[in-house]
């Protein structure tokens, strides 16, 4: 154990900092005891804070859709927008595809300079169904229905990412329960559970459309299901029966 | 396609596509921090937004050497949501505990969660049972000291001795195992 007392003190400070977070007085005393004690990392203890939290918690919930995209549109607002020449102005940029910022920060500022017209420097983020248009030459697409239940996803395991639109799912009390999508990964061995693709809600009118963002990666989708859970944050592994599944969803053509 | 190169490296890099990665890799784990922390879903929608935006714009602080990525990241967010806390001058509310305690991240999706849960809970294993407990409810449970003091009848100045020697125990651990990748 140390004896300096400048050193426990740094240890006590750094242990609140982890914990509870420093008043003003306390960053300041802090700063000035890692000025007297050179080579202590201010971080060290919020580290070790964050690996026990890591231990202690159980796995992840999944990010209902509706957070996610607030998310996503959040990383497309963050993100430079596209920048085109006038010969191509009216060609819309995939904003996955963009080139790096940098590239693209240099060329908003010259254009910002030179004032030019303000639809070339800043088009609306594009909407999820121009973001799926985007996708659908890069992707499979899926289709389900069962009874007035029609799903259509379209999905790249390259990329990762998504589209599903539903019709005619019936909208449920969140306090009763959740939809929540399901994805067999065809490259997973016989019998594994399938992957939890999110949860999701729909509009009154019974449709929706959202991103799909699995937490794990999928190497092969073979199908897809979407499962009505009783709890409303969703389940990791559904107790609902194949025969109850709203619909399933397998390969187009 | 995610693979396990750290998505924040290559945010500073100035790749577009660890954007989305960054979040489709941890969104899960800074949500279900959120929701820990604050209790209320529109707090922690709030909050969540706020952790991913602060990843990305500070990406190049990251350290590989230092940390895991989710060990940085879930730094990161307990940083920003005690600051929250701390702003609304609440007090962290006390969850129940589910049934897992140490080592109830083994189901964790991501090896890289498993690695440092193991090490962190390695480190755990090394302290007796009433330190343990006490770590528990400050790191993961959000009490104050005085709670922690009040619920198990310990002195204050025991509760505290407690959380700086497991953190400094699990630091240690850390450094020794390589705390980077």
């Amino acid at each position: 154990m140390t004896t300096d007392p400048r050193r426990e003190r740094l240890d006590e400070l750094l242990t609140l900092q982890a914990i509870e977070g420093l008043s003003p007085d306390e960053v300041r005393e802090l700063n000035q005891l890692l000025e007297l004690l050179p080579g202590e990392d201010k971080e060290s203890l919020e580290l070790a804070a964050a690996a026990l939290h890591l231990a202690f918690s159980p796995p992840p919930e999944t990010m209902p859709s509706s957070v996610a995209e607030k998310l996503y549109t959040a990383a497309i607002q963050f993100m430079p927008r596209p920048v085109v020449s006038p010969a191509t102005l009216t060609t819309r940029v995939g904003w996955l595809s963009w080139s790096g910022w940098a590239v693209a920060a240099t060329l908003l500022i010259a254009l910002l300079y030179t004032q030019w017209p303000r639809p070339a420097m800043a088009p609306n983020p594009p909407s999820l169904a121009e973001l799926r248009d985007q996708l659908k030459p890069r992707a499979a697409e899926f289709v389900g229905q069962k009874n007035q239940v029609i799903a259509t996803i379209v999905w790249s395991d390259q990329e990762q990412i998504g589209y599903m639109e539903v019709k005619g799912l019936p909208p449920i009390d969140p306090q009763a329960g959740t939809y929540q999508l399901w994805i067999v990964d065809g490259e997973r061995p016989q019998g594994s559970p399938p992957v939890d693709g999110g949860v999701f809600r729909v509009n009154p009118d019974g449709t929706v459309l959202v991103p799909i963002r699995p937490p794990i990666q999928v190497k092969k989708a073979a199908a897809f299901a979407i499962t009505r859970e009783t709890d409303p944050g969703g389940v990791v592994v559904s107790q609902v029966k194949p025969e109850d599944y709203e619909v399933v969803l397998t390969k187009k053509g | 396609m995610i693979g396990t190169e750290s998505v924040l490296t290559r945010i500073a890099a100035g790749d577009p596509t660890a954007v989305p990665e960054c979040i489709a890799r941890y969104g899960a784990l800074v949500w279900s921090l959120a929701r820990r922390f604050l209790g209320n879903t529109t707090d922690a929608e709030d909050a969540v937004q706020d952790v991913f935006i602060d990843l990305w714009k500070n990406a190049a602080r990251y350290d590989p050497a230092r940390a895991s990525e989710p060990t940085y990241i879930t730094m990161i967010a307990r940083r920003r949501l005690i600051d929250r806390k701390r702003r609304a001058g609440r007090t962290v509310t006390a969850q129940p505990l589910p049934e897992e305690t140490i080592g109830g991240g083994g189901n964790n999706s991501h090896l890289e969660i498993q690695d440092e849960a193991a090490k962190a809970a390695a480190a755990l294993n090394e302290l007796r049972e009433e330190e343990r407990r006490v770590i528990q409810m400050a790191v993961y449970q959000g009490l104050t000291h005085e709670e922690i003091a009040a619920t198990t009848g310990l002195p204050i100045g025991t509760v505290k001795t407690h959380i700086r020697r497991g953190l400094i125990r699990v630091r240690e651990r850390l450094s020794v195992g390589g705390g980077g990748r």
